[in-house]
């Protein structure tokens, strides 16, 4: 009976949390596409509903209706298999991301994320990793040049900044002694508790990579619309293209600047002023903070190179995280 | 030769460690963020260009602003001398002839059939007077040629049509196009003679931001402005 209502709640729970983040990221579009009119003094979508607040509704019915079209000399498996690959293991690092501690409401106890493992974060770093993947099978199986080489950009930075990435986490994974994520926020209290204070050459690292790993500008060779027509998605058309920006741009930013709060500004902690929702609005306040400040970098900064990339990435961010990994360790020795 | 580098200094240390390049394009984007809008929701809201907008042709019709040799222009060409509310237009077709493609303009002219013993007898008047927009450049040669000030150019912008006759105007569409610019907006562009005001006159003296587009220093506009090097 237990066991049973383990999975209901499971069940029910990854319902919610699937759901709620199809309807954050359809509005997320929304947000992206307000913020970046703004930026450029003009106003964004503004007609379908007030200031186009029926907008992400408008679009998805229009990418779920339109042509599928599958180019007649594509890898098939691969070119259906790419967009589910970029996609679904984007909405599956949810599964370890928690929302606050469990409290109760109406004698239930409540438990805000889906598992709490105790290699969250790496579960969390492999699954950005896979969905990875996605974009340079896209590449590959659409047979065509533009495609081709922005999947193959895609890998070469791949290489690049996940080296980083994995480092750079290490900092805060040995200030809080785990690699569960509920832990790690347990490990910071308090307004100066939280590891920027102590991390921010990790935080560096972290902003590079994540900027790298949802392909926003900076660092968005893959799908380079100046030089590649759309990059690895160029072949694509319908809601099999309509994933890849989904999952890339929205989905993964934002679940990768949840784990960038959590890892860095105390998750979910913040003063008690809302009441038993307090810890939710502030992990989401937070985590709106940082997709902001991604949008922002993403509408104001111009384009590098795909050796530039690379350069940066072993010969700055990769050091630098391994000095932040020494300093770390030397400071946690003296302290003890 | 090799190549010239332009622009800034190389980075220094400081600027390379604490981003300040990006820093300051932040601060840009960020100052743009809540600034107004700038753009024009082209059909709730619609620009009003200024009055010397090139846009629709218009036929003006007499309405006791003609310039003083618009009486001698009618009897030179043996035009009926119109009334208030007919058309300025006395057929001499020196639009067509200063038009680049004047094969746009289709212009005649008929003896009035009346008697021998009538005043207007021997007298012509303006029968068909057709322009294809589809063909026109809106250089605006035919309105400075114009000797009556007949043919202007509106600010009606708006010429998409969905079909290509829609775009041959004929006598009574340009004359209420004219009529309905004149009573907008012909203070703004001509003055008591029908003329462009002085200070709508594409000309130095009256052009104060040409000047300063110079730098306040003019080319006397000779030869390559070979007087421009000192």
């Amino acid at each position: 009976m237990e066991i049973l209502g383990t999975v209901i709640g499971v069940v029910v729970k990854s319902l919610i949390f699937i759901v709620g983040m199809f309807l954050a990221a359809a509005y997320l579009t929304l947000i992206e596409r307000k913020f970046a009119g703004h930026v450029q003094q003009r106003p964004g979508p503004l007609h379908v509903g007030f200031h186009g607040l029926l907008q992400p509704i408008a679009d998805a019915l229009k990418v779920l209706t339109k042509e599928d079209i599958v180019p007649a000399n594509v890898d098939r498996v691969l070119f259906y298999l790419a967009s589910l690959l970029a996609f679904v293991p984007a909405i599956m690092i949810l599964a370890v991301i928690p929302f606050g501690e469990p409290f109760t409401l109406f004698g239930i106890e409540i438990k805000p994320y889906i598992t709490d493992l105790n290699v969250g974060l790496i579960l969390a770093l492999a699954f950005g990793s896979i969905s990875i993947y996605g974009v340079i099978f896209a590449g590959w199986a659409s047979n065509s040049k533009y495609p081709m080489i922005g999947g193959l950009r895609k890998a070469a930075v791949l290489i690049g900044y996940e080296v980083a990435l994995g480092f750079a986490m290490v900092g805060p994974l040995m200030m809080a002694g785990s690699f569960s994520l509920r832990e790690i926020v347990a490990a910071q209290d308090g307004f100066f508790g939280a590891f920027i204070w102590y991390q921010p050459i990790a935080f560096i690292v972290i902003l590079f990579a994540i900027l790298a790993e949802t392909g926003r500008t900076p660092f968005d060779v893959q799908e380079a619309e100046a030089e590649l027509v759309s990059g690895y998605n160029t072949e694509y058309s319908g809601m099999k293209f309509g994933l890849f920006p989904l999952a890339e741009w929205y989905i993964g930013t934002f679940v990768l600047s949840a784990i960038a709060v959590i890892l860095f500004f105390g998750g979910w902690k913040g003063p008690q002023i809302f009441g038993f929702l307090s810890p939710f609005i502030w992990f989401f306040l937070k985590v709106a903070m940082m997709f902001m400040f991604f949008l922002w970098v993403h509408w104001t900064l111009p384009r590098y190179r795909v050796d530039q990339i690379t350069e940066i990435a072993w010969k700055v961010m990769l050091p630098l995280s391994l000095l932040n990994i020494f300093i770390t360790a030397i400071i946690i020795l003296i302290k003890g | 030769m090799g190549i010239k580098k332009v622009g800034s200094q190389p980075q220094t240390l400081v600027e390379k460690i604490f981003f300040l390049d990006f820093i300051k394009g932040l601060k840009t984007t960020i100052k743009h963020l809540w600034k107004k809008v700038i753009t024009v929701d082209f059909p709730y809201e619609v620009v009003v260009p200024p009055p010397r907008f090139r846009g629709v042709h218009g036929l003006r019709t007499v309405d006791g602003t003609e310039n003083p040799e618009f009486d001698s222009w009618v009897k030179r060409l043996k035009i009926k001398p119109p009334e208030i509310g007919e058309t300025r237009c006395i057929a001499c077709k020196f639009c067509q002839a200063a038009c680049p493609v004047p094969e746009l303009f289709d212009i005649q002219s008929e003896k009035l059939d009346v008697p021998e013993d009538h005043p207007h007898y021997g007298l012509k008047v303006m029968t068909v007077f057709t322009m294809d927009l589809s063909k026109c450049t809106f250089c605006g040669l035919c309105t400075q040629a114009c000797p009556t000030d007949c043919i202007i150019m509106t600010d009606i912008y708006d010429l998409s049509a969905y079909t290509r006759r829609n775009w041959v105007l004929d006598k009574d569409m340009l004359t209420q196009i004219a009529n309905d610019f004149v009573a907008r907006r012909r203070d703004e562009k001509f003055d008591q003679n029908s003329q462009w005001r002085e200070d709508q006159k594409i000309w130095p003296d009256y052009d104060k931001t040409r000047e300063k587009l110079w730098d306040f220093n003019m080319p006397k506009l000779g030869p390559n402005y070979i007087d421009q090097t000192t």
